[in-house]
């Protein structure tokens, strides 16, 4: 019977372990890529381990005025800040409203919230394309936040509604006994009960904005303006320095892998309650 | 429950603050509202009315059509490509990133040392860019310098096939699209997993079920409604994909790689005709919530029979 156990351990380690190393080799490949040379990167006959490893490739896409690494860092970090400040703002008030008041429509609403976060960004693009042009909101960093809010929007909302619905609403009821308005209650009592999950939240919408690829493709023209997203892929087609690219991939993945290792757990728990509750 | 007014409520319009206070809900919803009709609601409504109208990105004055967009679409082989394309795409990732999920989820759900550590590892690929993921799938697969040929010069094939080109490349794709998307199917049935009372298996396993019937008559069924969920969203995210497949093929070679998303995009963007762009884009959404009832109805119903 041990044995057997030690067995069946034995291949599930080795199982997973394949595993493993399919699921992460991308993931090295990047790194290994960004660490090495120009002349390793371009090998015919490349091999799993680098030969030599530099950090030249950072500092390069760094410092050197011909790569605008740090002109498309800053323009993300504007654009997804601005996303998320704008939609956990307006979202914990709409996700309070949901998990602890009753009004007409609210069940309504709360599926609208679900069903809208299915729309694909294709069937958007076009009317956003037009309407923002006519409103000269393309090649703006407003019109990209403007865009990214329908998907983070009803997300952010839904996720907030499933957090306050998971904390204790006694302090909440006890605040209304003692005389103090829905507000009063709402800034002083819930949101700071709230703060651990506000910030999970906001740090998801913030990665999912910061991730978007197909907005920033359609509504930002310029390189100026350009997002990494879209400035990397652009970089990539037009440049084969690829251990440049690949320095710079790694510097925009590494902080935001981290980041949603730490928070997926809010996601996971949300999508639970969306499909059991709603 | 609390109902949305307060005791103040009994005389209504006395206080500014008790005003407030009864229309709590409203105002608080009111940004999200108000967020979600301006950006979603209206741009989803004016999609509808572009694809029954003759616009170009050039036209001044656009005009009504009625089907015409509709027709034009349906009729184009073009499109039935695209569509098969997408579904082929969606179909076999989300099969294949079910299956790997699966099995992690099992794997894993055994009390083995590190499971923890583990667990998330595998998020790795699910917390990528999807643009850097397409981005180093390129690069691994370059017919010059890529180490997936390379790899594959190594055990022995001498010419390796060229990965994103014609025969291949949609195969390529879904490659990438299984490993960018099964790390959820594991999350969500490893959650699923674990919310499985263990005394019941523990009485099957007393009843004489071997860890094979086990498995078919007790942890899969159980598992079943999780799974539906976790297939149905994965599946329309599949269907609406842009960012792999355009950075990777931008839908070539020669289209066979052009899916559904990447033709909306061309026929807006490329040529420059939002109105037949605009009637892809509705049909590929009506087709995903057509699919999506239909789905939801089944396990609705299945959930019924389980009782």
């Amino acid at each position: 019977m041990r044995r057997r156990r030690i067995l069946v351990d034995a291949g599930t380690y080795l199982l997973v372990g394949a595993l493993a190393i399919m699921a992460l080799f991308p993931f090295y490949w990047m790194l290994r890529t960004a660490l090495t040379p120009i002349a390793d990167a371009f090998s015919l006959h490349p091999v799993i381990w680098p030969r030599t490893v530099t950090a030249q490739n950072f500092v390069r896409v760094i410092l050197s005025p011909t790569v605008p690494f740090l002109a498309y860092f800053r323009n993300s970090l504007i654009v997804s800040f601005a996303t998320t400040a704008l939609v956990v703002i307006a979202g914990a008030g709409g996700g309070y409203a949901l998990a602890r008041m009753r009004f007409r429509g609210a069940n309504a609403f709360g599926i609208g919230l679900l069903l809208i976060q299915m729309f694909p960004p294709v069937v958007l693009i076009i009317p956003l394309f037009i309407v923002m042009a006519k409103l000269r909101l393309i090649d703006t960093y407003f019109g990209l936040v403007l865009a990214l809010m329908t998907f983070n929007l009803p997300f952010a909302t839904w996720l907030l509604r499933g957090y306050f619905l998971s904390l204790p609403r006694d302090l909440e009821d006890a605040g209304r006994i003692d005389g103090c308005g829905r507000f009063a209650v709402l800034f002083r009592i819930a949101l700071p009960l709230a703060a651990p999950g506000v910030a999970a939240i906001s740090t998801l919408a913030m990665v999912s904005a910061w991730n978007d690829f197909l907005f920033a493709f359609v509504l930002i023209s310029s390189d100026a303006k350009k997002v990494l997203p879209t400035g990397l892929a652009t970089y990539g087609q037009s440049n084969n320095d690829y251990t440049a690219l690949f320095a710079m991939a790694t510097l925009t993945t590494v902080p935001i892998v981290i980041l949603f290792m730490i928070f997926q757990r809010y996601l996971v728990g949300g999508l639970a309650a969306g499909s059991v509750k709603a | 429950m609390l109902s949305s007014s307060g005791v103040q409520d009994t005389r209504p319009g006395v206080s500014a603050g008790a005003l407030l206070d009864r229309y709590a809900a409203y105002i608080l919803i009111a940004p999200t509202l108000a967020g979600v009709l301006i950006v979603d609601v209206y741009p989803l409504i004016f999609n509808t009315l572009i694809s029954f109208q003759a616009r170009k990105i050039s036209t001044a004055q656009p005009h009504f059509v009625g089907l015409q967009n509709y027709a034009a679409v349906i009729l184009d082989p073009e499109m039935l490509h695209s569509l098969k394309v997408s579904i082929i795409f969606t179909a076999v990732s989300v099969c294949f990133s079910y299956l790997i999920g699966l099995l992690l989820a099992l794997l894993l759900n055994r009390p083995i040392k590190g499971r923890g550590f583990l667990r998330s590892l595998f998020i790795i690929p699910w917390a990528m860019p999807a643009f850097v993921a397409a981005l180093i799938w390129g690069w691994m697969y370059n017919d010059q310098f890529g180490i997936i040929p390379g790899l594959a010069k190594g055990v022995g094939l001498s010419h390796p096939p060229v990965f994103l080109s014609a025969p291949c490349a949609l195969w390529s794709l879904i490659a990438v699209m299984v490993w960018k998307s099964f790390p959820f199917q594991f999350v969500v049935l490893l959650a699923g997993l674990s919310a499985i009372d263990v005394e019941i298996l523990q009485v099957a396993e007393m009843d004489g079920a071997n860890s094979w019937q086990r498995f078919w008559r007790v942890t899969f069924p159980l598992l079943r409604p999780i799974s539906m969920v976790a297939v149905l969203l994965a599946a329309i995210n599949a269907f609406q994909y842009f960012p792999i497949p355009w950075i990777l093929t931008q839908g070539g070679p020669a289209d066979a790689t052009n899916v559904v998303p990447i033709a909306v995009y061309n026929t807006a963007f490329l040529a420059g005709d939002f109105g037949s762009a605009a009637a892809i884009a509705t049909l590929m959404f009506a087709f995903i919530l057509v699919a999506g009832a239909a789905y939801v109805l089944e396990y609705v119903r299945e959930v019924q029979q389980l009782g």
